[in-house]
């Protein structure tokens, strides 16, 4: 359809010119592109587990775990089940706590092995039932020795149902010493419901267990190591306290034992959390020179257009178009590439990150949410809109003051 | 003078790269009236396409005055001269005639709507292929021939029936059929009322198209 007005004409040339050097074009849309998926991308990462972290510090205020071993690496090992534990405390340690005026919650975690790349925790049921989504099949069952319960991306992606059974991995999860036990076997007794958290990617069985698997191989093996949690041995205790002075005080206490140490997750986190706050940094850095790297090839490549094409913008005075009229269809050209890169980019950003969630949830025990908008995201379209409308400008300018009627003039 | 071109007195010089003034128009003066030809003559870089660009109000003139249908032209501002040449002016260049992303038939009616006076699409049509180029209307300027572009050049320039036609070598390169083409559609736009001025080169198209003759580089003025 033939354009009728003014404005429709420009944007029809402009997009016509655009077409005419489609392969500049789409570079130039795709380097704005890059620049805000990336942003996008670790952005909503960033969101995730930021949340994932901020919820789990709430749930348990308090860590306890072996001494030596870094606040972060325990948060890493016990909440997210994404490191590997660092050493044992014993179960005495788990006991006082459970003992402790000052504690509403304590649940003892014992990790060591694996089903397919999926911890096996061992844990009791109460710490189960506190997540508070029950059982999506089966029950909440572990306390017989090889019961197990499996975290809702676990049982999807194993495709094990109640009543299976499975062999657990000795070792964790990409252990270079990791192998089959060949004498256990769970019998999977219930599918958790979806928490959308570290929960998800992972199975549970009861602490006993462990100790007795472990316990048995140790004992063959000449004593305990890291991944052969002997009897009365745990890898941490999550603890809900009463208050904050509780915490910290039991946090203390823990320390000051031989053998333990406190950690206050919300401390923790808030360090962790500071972290991915430089990282974001880092990346909105990047995302901004690859940004002005991609603004400026765009500039280049309407210079360049502009030089090739000065006979028809030169034509199109002759025929009564005015110096404003043609600048804005370079205008319009700049406008059409930043927008397109900026909307190109969030929306790759967010499939990005749709295409990558199970990556995200079995390496970070985190789960995204591919789709919604972050203040990150929100910065980077903002600026690379900012970015476009400068550049639309200067189009504007530069093509207004251009001197093209010198361009007829030429015998 | 109600319709036509009237030059008066008309100067234009430029500054060269060393700094020294040249001059190309001297004190030229024209007249011709609506549905008359001005024939300009002169070698290559004589000015014969800074006059028509003048006349155009493309330039301005250093000293003179140009009138076009009566309105001084060099008097207008920028804009109402932008205005008065899509309203009043057909422009057909040797080369370069048209925009290369947009169809013949978009190149009638785009330029036509940049200038914010949209234009018939049936006209537009008709007049095409009334040019010969019915079946070429949706091609766009490289699938077409040179004669073919040149006529499409010629067809826009008439397209909204302007007061004068200013073509600078329009058969230059074109083999007959084109030619007559580009010729007969000049033709009848001059006998509609339309003031011709043609640059040429081509003795055929000047005996085709009698009237005054201009030498350029003298300022002579034949009728």
């Amino acid at each position: 359809m033939m354009p009728r007005t003014r404005s429709l004409a420009v944007v029809t040339v402009a997009l016509r010119y655009l077409g005419e050097r489609a392969f500049a074009t789409w570079v130039s849309v795709l380097a704005i592109a890059l620049s805000v998926l990336l942003v996008v991308a670790v952005g909503n990462i960033n969101f995730a587990v930021k949340k994932t972290a901020v919820e789990g510090s709430i749930r348990y205020p308090l860590l306890v775990g072996p001494e030596g071993a870094s606040s972060a690496q325990l948060v890493f090992s016990t909440i997210f089940h994404a490191d590997k534990p660092t050493g044992t405390i014993p179960f005495e340690a788990y006991e006082k706590l459970t003992r402790d005026r000052r504690v509403i919650a304590a649940y003892p975690i014992a990790m060591a092995d694996s089903v397919g790349s999926y911890p096996i925790v061992g844990t009791d049921t109460g710490f189960l039932r506190d997540l508070g989504v029950g059982a999506a099949s089966g029950a909440l069952d572990i306390e017989a020795v090889g019961n197990a319960v499996l975290g809702s991306e676990v049982a999807a992606r194993t495709e094990l149902r109640v009543g299976d059974t499975f062999r657990g991995t000795h070792g964790m999860v990409g252990g270079e010493d990791a192998d089959e036990h060949a004498e256990v076997t769970y019998r999977v007794t219930g599918i958790l419901g979806r928490t959308d958290g570290p929960e998800d990617t992972a199975a549970y069985t009861s602490y006993a267990a462990v100790w007795k698997i472990h316990g048995e191989e140790a004992e063959k093996e000449g004593g305990e190591d890291k991944y052969h949690l002997g009897k009365g041995r745990l890898t941490a205790v999550l603890v809900r306290t009463a208050n904050p002075v509780f915490t910290a005080a039991l946090e203390r206490e823990a320390t000051m034992t031989p053998g333990t140490q406190g950690v206050d997750t919300g401390r923790a986190i808030r360090r962790m959390v500071d972290y991915l706050n430089k990282g974001e940094r880092a990346v909105e850095l990047f995302g901004a020179f690859t940004l002005a790297v991609a603004v400026a090839m765009i500039l280049v490549t309407l210079v360049m257009s502009l030089n090739a094409r000065r006979k028809e913008l030169a034509l199109m005075r002759s025929l009564g178009i005015g110096r404003f009229t043609i600048a804005s269809i370079i205008m319009v050209e700049a406008l059409v590439m930043t927008l397109s890169g900026v909307c190109l980019g969030v929306l790759l950003g967010h499939f990005a990150v749709w295409w990558s969630e199970n990556l995200i949830k079995d390496a970070m025990g985190v789960a995204v949410e591919p789709w919604i908008w972050t203040s990150m995201e929100g910065m980077a379209v903002v600026t690379a809109l900012a970015a476009g409308q400068l550049l639309a400008l200067v189009s504007l300018v530069w093509t207004y003051r251009m001197n093209l009627v010198e361009e007829v003039s030429r015998d | 003078m109600a319709r036509g071109v009237e030059l008066r007195s008309v100067e234009k010089g430029y500054v060269d790269r060393s700094g020294a003034p040249q001059r190309v128009i001297a004190g030229v003066s024209l007249s011709v009236e609506g549905g008359g030809t001005a024939i300009l003559k002169g070698p290559s870089g004589s000015g014969k396409s800074t006059l028509m660009n003048l006349i155009a109000g493309l330039h301005l003139p250093d000293a003179g005055e140009i009138a076009v249908d009566g309105t001084v032209v060099s008097a207008l501002r920028e804009s109402a001269r932008d205005a008065f040449r899509a309203r009043r002016i057909g422009y057909v260049f040797q080369t370069f005639n048209l925009l290369s992303p947009l169809t013949a038939l978009e190149n009638l009616l785009v330029p036509a709507a940049l200038c914010g006076e949209p234009a018939d699409e049936k006209t537009a049509r008709r007049i095409l292929e009334e040019l010969g180029l019915c079946g070429h209307l949706d091609k766009r300027p490289y699938e077409l021939s040179v004669g073919q572009r040149q006529r499409v050049a010629v067809a826009r320039a008439v397209l909204r029936g302007p007061s004068v036609l200013l073509a600078d070598e329009p058969t230059a390169n074109l083999d007959e059929e084109s030619s007559r083409a580009v010729m007969g559609a000049m033709r009848r736009i001059r006998d509609g009322g339309a003031t011709l001025v043609l640059a040429t080169h081509d003795p055929l198209l000047a005996e085709a198209f009698p009237g005054v003759t201009l030498d350029v580089v003298t300022g002579e003025v034949r009728r």
